[in-house]
């Protein structure tokens, strides 16, 4: 039952003007991060990381969430104007939009994308403000044994989903938690594994790591493929052409079919660690495809094909949200990054967070709710103008994004060593995508190293170090059997994958001839 | 990769790095002086690294052992030019932190930005020296914005 005092803090957080002005501040940067093909949400996120410690709490969560809100649906602005998706979630909404900018509908399809997004945002973003209260109640009746079975399983998921390859998947988890431990031991506070150095006795912070892997490593990335030269300039005049028809109500009303469907899928993938907006966009469009009277439509600018993509996409950022407030554990690379602003400001994701910062839990989660509209508001306004910003030349782009990246690292605490840290992990990262290991095990590991490492330690001190009597419990024992099951059934299905991503590769409109 | 006759592939390279990392990692935790340091809980300091670089080594057994079939794709593109311009990019990066270091953000922002530009190919050169201009304005607009304190500017 919702306590008014609670509701009645909640809502005093969020009716300061500043978290309003984050939230809008927030947006637009995620418009544009999302636009920009290259520039992930995680890197976008992970830039935005070191200016919410400056912030006031509720205006440093309306910072995050915007950045997360409006990259989310700017991916899909360069995916429909110049078929190329800004964030990797977008990918399946580029199979459609961009044959409908081909044909002059550009605008059409951009406002399907907008309303499909918005609407499937704000429904789950309900679903997660009912859920996660529920079962961070379940949450609070698990022991240290339970804690650890949990953070298990969530690794073998997160490992094993995140990569055609599980065993390179589970090798990233692995190194996250090598880098999880380096620093002093939480029990006897003596330093381990810092090599003689003395800036690593705190541990490797969150903001040089997020910062090097999502931003320095993409960019590094990016200059190894440099050739020179933007190539969709001769575009720009078809996307100024393309906004002048408009989306009408009926043809939106036909959608609402593929709208439920992503949402359902999306919210289900959302929840479950590991899986994120990618595989939900794919599903619930494949999914919308199969089940549409008009199928035959599909791939080549079909409304309800955005509209599913879209929906599916962003039904995952409220829900991916409930495994860290109702246990503590973040299910997806953009919830590290929220969990990560909330320790930042003191307050560690875990259940008992519903109990003592109840008002605070309530605020980020209308908050969430709240840069919806303004999302809807801005990107209406400003997706004609973003939709050359996703034009900015790599020769350009580059310098700024390794510039923010050093600045932001750098200013938050002056301690030139965060900043020594970020390029040593920025390499680590750069050389990760070179042999295409997965990066969100390892920042989703590293996370979690230290409650697996307080959670087991407890659980083995209750048992006094019978290890087989931690994890006795029924519970215990039925996510350890899951995360054995997971790790087997990853290689039975891990060809696969491969096979479908080479058949979404073969789809993709880069590789399709257009007329 | 090609050691005299024999190829090994690059997931073998990669597991084969990881292990030995993990393995220098395993051999501090048992000869550290805080490895077997004991702690409250009856566990010791070493413990916890121990259990982690050994899941690490055996993963990238597994990975040496079962290598994936496809070579990667961005390795397959990667160049010595490129190489050298990421490095280059990269030695820009350290020059741009030592001079924000020492002489603060704008002092450092405005020629790093304007020459990283000219670098990477804007031309002519005063488009880098006005591009140079307008980032390092933009990027000063979006920290005031956010009100995060930047280096050398009070």
């Amino acid at each position: 039952m919702l306590d008014p005092q609670v509701f009645g803090e909640a809502l005093m957080i969020i009716a300061d003007p500043s978290v309003w002005y984050q939230v809008a501040i927030g947006v637009l940067i995620g418009i544009t991060v999302g636009a920009i093909p290259g520039l992930s949400t995680s890197a976008g996120m992970a830039l935005a990381l070191p200016a919410t410690l400056m912030l006031p709490t509720g205006a440093a969560f309306g910072l995050i969430i915007g950045v997360y809100k409006g990259s989310t649906f700017g991916g899909s602005i360069s995916a429909i104007t110049f078929a190329t998706p800004g964030t990797a979630g977008a990918a399946m909404t580029s199979l459609d939009g961009y044959p409908l900018m081909r044909q002059g509908k550009g605008k059409k399809a951009l406002q399907t994308a907008l309303y499909s997004s918005v609407t499937s945002d704000v429904v789950t973003d309900l679903m997660t403000m009912l859920v996660a209260p529920m079962i961070a109640v379940v949450a609070l009746s698990f022991g240290p044994g339970e804690r650890t079975a949990l953070i298990v399983l969530a690794f073998m998921l997160i490992g094993t989903l995140a990569h055609e390859s599980p065993v390179k998947g589970l090798l990233a988890a692995a190194l996250g938690m090598v880098l999880g431990i380096i620093g002093v031991d939480p029990v006897a506070q003596a330093s381990r594994l810092t090599f003689g150095f003395y800036w690593l006795r705190e541990g490797i912070d969150i903001i040089p790591l997020m910062i090097g892997m999502f931003a320095v490593s993409t960019m590094l990335l990016q200059l190894t493929e440099f050739t020179g030269g933007g190539k969709v300039a001769q575009k720009a005049s078809e996307v100024i052409k393309s906004v002048t028809e408009g989306l009408k109500f009926g043809e939106f009303r036909k959608t609402f079919k593929s709208i439920g469907l992503g949402i359902g899928v999306g919210s289900i993938c959302g929840v479950l660690p590991g899986l994120g907006s990618t595989a939900a966009s794919m599903l619930a469009y494949t999914l919308a495809k199969r089940l549409s009277k008009n199928s035959a439509e599909f791939g080549k600018g079909s409304l309800e094909g955005i509209a599913a993509a879209e929906a599916g996409n962003n039904a995952t950022v409220g829900p991916t949200l409930i495994p860290l407030l109702a246990f503590g554990v973040p299910g997806s690379t953009p919830a590290a990054l929220i969990g990560g602003a909330l320790m930042l400001k003191g307050l560690t994701p875990s259940p008992m967070l519903f109990e003592t910062h109840a008002s605070m839990v309530l605020a980020l989660l209308l908050i969430l709710l709240l840069a919806n509209f303004v999302n809807l508001i801005l990107s209406s306004v400003v997706f004609p103008v973003y939709a050359r910003v996703g034009q900015l030349p790599q020769q350009i782009l580059v310098p700024i994004v390794l510039l923010l990246a050093i600045v932001g690292t750098y200013a938050y605490r002056s301690n030139p060593y965060d900043v020594l840290i970020m390029f040593i992990i920025g390499i680590i990262g750069f050389l990760m995508k070179v042999y295409e290991y997965p990066i969100p095990p390892l920042v989703l590991a590293f996370i979690l190293t230290p409650l697996l490492e307080q959670s087991l330690r407890r659980s083995l001190v209750i048992t006094r170090g019978d290890i087989l009597a931690a994890f006795s419990s029924p519970l215990s024992l039925t996510m350890l059997i899951a995360a054995v099951i997971v790790f087997f059934l990853s290689f039975k299905f891990s060809s696969k994958m491969e096979a479908v991503s080479a058949e979404i590769k073969q789809d993709e409109p880069d590789n399709k001839e257009v007329k | 990769m090609r050691i005299g006759r024999v190829y090994i592939s690059p997931d073998r390279v990669s597991g084969i790095v990881i292990a030995l990392f993990a393995l220098w990692l395993l051999y501090i935790s048992y000869t550290a002086d805080w490895a077997f340091q004991e702690t409250r809980d009856g566990l010791s300091v070493g413990f916890f690294p121990r259990i982690t670089n050994m899941i690490t080594i055996g993963l990238a057994l597994l990975v040496i052992i079962f290598p994936a079939q496809t070579y990667p794709e961005k390795l397959a593109k990667l160049t010595p030019k490129g190489l050298m311009q990421a490095a280059t990019g990269f030695l820009f990066a350290i020059l741009f932190f030592v001079l924000l270091q020492n002489f603060g953000f704008f002092y450092a922002a405005f020629p790093c930005l304007a020459g990283g530009m000219y670098l990477m190919g804007v031309r002519p050169w005063y488009f880098s020296l006005l591009y140079g201009a307008v980032a390092t304005g933009a990027v000063f607009g979006l920290f005031y914005l956010l009100g995060f304190p930047l280096p050398g500017i009070n």
